[in-house]
């Protein structure tokens, strides 16, 4: 073990075939970082790789079961709208109810615009999958979305993932239940479920916070967050308990707070 | 009858039938000289864009007698014709004049009467189908005999203008003859090239070619079997060949395909038949044999095939392009000329596996009652052109910082039809500083306990496109038919789960039914949040 040094030229050249087998993309162009650093190392390629099947399932227990996956539905949203400048996202729909349901200003306000979306509805999974990986394919398509209802077999994905490699687009797998752990094609595989938001300084509602976990990961090991989802800017970050304690609270309220001091002590 | 068109500020006849010629209706004649001749006679507006189409008809037609036609344009003086070159063609019908007399019956059973002439040069046909031959009799001049059959012909056989023809009927020159003694310097000093060229064209000193039209061939392409084959690889192959030929012949014409229909004849004597659209022209053999493919696959080739057959139904004009995508060191422009025809080609399969109407865009409409405030046009057509209806007024307030939304303001899921939810009881302990409408609520036999809640948004319907309908009555989809139409006003909250989950829920501050009977829920759920 000690007789190798890590800058061993042959132990690189492995490393480089093993990938090049793997087929995952190389360098920073290829790859979307979360620009949370936290994520992003969790990651063995610095970012999210593009290129490749990601497999992104809800995990709101209740609502899983209805078929409704509104937290992986909005994290894959705003995924891929910021990969929107590459290209149209394709997002295949197989006629189940709760599918069906997505609702187009709120992809617009993820910064989905109208003109970047083409929705494909197909008549049942098959079609769905037909549909993705034509899509896969296209060089004018940046990602492929496909809500799907039941998990896929393993030469279903292999065969997304392959066209995903061909073309050189982005594919998300969109599975609102969590099926049980099983092999996967896919070089990612993750959870996003609702989190409670913190109690806000205001009346309403806090930022949107997901648990968002990281279960399957080619070369990489599982990990799990708590992120904040702002819609103001579109970007996430941790939530306050996995960050540092300097955290610092909204300031509004407070210089709220300070200005009344001295105004009440005039009074 | 007539036909009349106007002319030079007079309305002139164009055109008369027999009836009219022979009660002294000729073409020149002004429409009100002909009315003071035949009081009763009826006048159409002549309409050169359907003779043109009706001799072109006749035209193709006439090609079971010759290969090479032409279309005689229609002029003052004499009409349109059809020219034939029967070169070689006369034996098919047992002699020339056994051709003129099929002709004629031919053309008289199609309900046309005709003057046909038939001569060695077209000059002298043009002359003995003018001069000679009358609507019971074909004219023919025997071979090499122009100037003995012909010279008894008044000078009007001759393809001159009619200023021409004024000039030398003053001069007393009136027949062929007349004109055939006269030295051919002087004749042409006075009147130029003309006369003498149509002379030695009609009698054959000086070639004169027709153009022929050319034969529009319909865009098919046809495969015969000599075995019948049963294979679906073998119909693939052969269907890739016939595509192949006929995106050549389009390339050709700068045609593109927007419609095209595969028939497979099978043995038995049944066929089937596969249609493909695309949204834009194609010439590319590669994409329309993957529009087939999706629907070749239940091909069921019976007892075998007998042949193929390819048929484009609708083409657009299209130019030629840069068929090949280049590789390697592609130069910017070349991409962006290209970005968006593979889009354009990946709708084009998808639509045609998975159905029309079924690839889409959502699109903003300038409506503000949620559910109406999305549309879906299709995903090809453009986004200004296909501009979804919506409320004027509504229109300009959309595009305007007033009325852009809160971000995260609308769900990311929107139930298609509100559905009713049971609030839970309020409990004296809930806390009064909490904004909170309700203390949870149930749906579809769930119960979510709330945390924390915001709002509300107060939408009402669209009140000013005018009052209910009293005969709403039905109390299970009031509440939806009732904000469409211009009703109710709801009150959305977003609300928060314990576990975090956000809804979107609305509340009907005033019952939609005054009178209404039972436990009516006031809560709605509409939407599912991130």
């Amino acid at each position: 073990m000690h007789g190798v040094s890590e800058t061993s030229p042959k132990l690189e050249a492995l490393r480089a075939r093993i990938q090049k087998i793997e087929g995952l993309p190389r360098g920073a162009e290829a790859v979307l970082p979360f620009d949370l650093s936290d994520i992003d190392h969790a990651l063995p390629w610095g970012g999210l790789p593009l290129a490749c099947l990601h497999h992104v399932v809800g995990e709101d227990d209740a609502l899983g079961a209805r078929g409704f996956a509104p937290s992986a539905v909005t994290f894959v949203a705003a995924l891929t709208a910021r990969l929107k400048d590459r290209g149209t996202v394709l997002w295949c729909l197989p006629r189940y109810k709760a599918a069906d349901t997505l609702y187009g200003p709120a992809l617009d306000m993820l910064g989905l615009s109208e003109e970047a979306v083409v929705l494909a509805r197909a008549k049942d999974e098959t079609e769905a999958l037909w549909a993705m990986e034509e899509g896969l394919c296209c060089p004018d398509v940046c990602a492929v979305i496909g809500s799907l209802a039941s998990p896929l077999s393993l030469t279903a994905e292999r065969r997304l993932q392959l066209a995903a490699e061909r073309g050189g687009t982005t594919g998300f797998l969109l599975q609102p239940g969590l099926a049980a752990a099983s092999a996967s094609a896919a070089v990612t595989r993750w959870r996003v479920g609702s989190a409670p938001s913190a109690v806000p300084l205001w009346p309403g509602l806090g930022q949107t916070r997901w648990t968002l976990t990281l279960d399957r990961c080619r070369q990489g090991t599982p990990h799990s967050w708590i992120v904040e989802w702002c819609d103001e800017t579109c970007t996430f970050r941790l939530a306050a308990p996995l960050c540092d304690r300097s955290l610092d609270p909204s300031p509004s309220p407070i210089t709220a707070q300070q200005r009344t001091g001295p105004l009440r002590a005039v009074a | 009858m007539a036909t009349i068109a106007a002319d030079a500020g007079a309305v002139r006849i164009a055109g008369a039938n027999n009836a009219a010629r022979a009660a002294g209706v000729d073409p020149g004649l002004s429409l009100t000289d002909a009315r003071a001749v035949v009081p009763s006679l009826k006048v159409v507006e002549a309409d050169p864009a359907a003779d043109r189409a009706c001799l072109d008809a006749m035209l193709t037609w006439a090609r079971r007698y010759a290969p090479w036609l032409a279309v005689e344009g229609s002029d003052e003086r004499g009409g349109a014709g059809l020219w034939l070159d029967i070169t070689g063609c006369a034996h098919l019908f047992g002699g020339e004049q056994a051709l003129l007399e099929d002709f004629a019956a031919r053309l008289s059973r199609l309900g046309f009467s005709s003057r046909l002439g038939l001569a060695d040069t077209p000059g002298a046909a043009w002359a003995a189908a003018r001069c000679l031959a009358s609507a019971e009799t074909p004219a023919c001049v025997p071979e090499g005999e122009q100037r003995t059959h012909l010279a008894t012909l008044p000078t009007t056989a001759l393809r001159l203008s009619t200023r021409t023809l004024e000039t030398l009927n003053r001069l007393g020159v009136r027949t062929l003859a007349d004109l055939l003694v006269l030295p051919r310097a002087p004749l042409t000093r006075r009147f130029g090239r003309e006369v003498c060229l149509r002379l030695d064209q009609l009698l054959g000193r000086v070639d004169e070619p027709l153009s022929p039209e050319m034969e529009r061939l319909p865009y098919v392409a046809r495969i015969n079997f000599a075995e019948p084959i049963g294979r679906t690889e073998d119909v693939e192959a052969a269907l890739r060949d016939l595509l192949d030929s006929l995106c050549v012949r389009l390339e050709k014409d700068r045609k593109g395909i927007r419609q095209l229909v595969f028939e497979v004849f099978r043995v038995d004597n049944t066929a089937k038949r596969i249609a493909v659209g695309t949204g834009q022209a194609v010439r590319r053999p590669e994409h329309l044999f993957r529009l087939f493919r999706e629907k070749l696959d239940g091909l069921d080739a019976g007892f075998g095939i007998e042949f193929l057959m390819l048929t484009v139904t609708a083409t657009d004009p299209m130019e030629s392009e840069q068929e090949r995508i280049i590789t390697g060191a592609e130069s910017k422009a070349v991409i962006a000329s290209q970005s968006g025809r593979d889009l354009a080609l990946l709708i084009d399969r998808l639509e045609s596996r998975l159905g029309s109407g079924r690839v889409v865009r959502p699109q903003r409409r300038a409506i503000h009652i949620p559910e109406r405030a999305v549309g879906f046009i299709p995903a090809l057509g453009r986004v200004n052109q296909t501009a979804l209806p919506g409320d004027a007024r509504e229109a300009a307030l959309l595009h305007s910082d007033f009325g852009r939304m809160r971000p995260g303001a609308r769900p990311i899921h929107l139930l298609p039809k509100p559905e009713a939810v049971d609030p839970m009881p309020v409990h004296a302990s809930a806390s009064p500083t909490r904004l909170m409408p309700l203390p949870g609520f149930s749906w579809r036999r769930q119960t979510y306990p709330l945390t924390a809640a915001e709002g509300p948004e107060r939408i009402a319907g669209a009140w000013w496109r005018g009052a209910l309908p009293s005969d709403r009555s039905k109390e299970e989809h009031s509440y939806f038919t009732l904000c469409e139409d211009g009703g109710a006003v709801r009150e959305y909250w977003r609300v928060e789960s314990e576990s975090g989950a956000r809804f979107w829920l609305f509340y009907l501050p005033f019952p939609l039914l005054p009178g209404g009977t039972g436990r009516q829920s006031r809560w709605f759920l509409h939407g599912l949040f991130a």
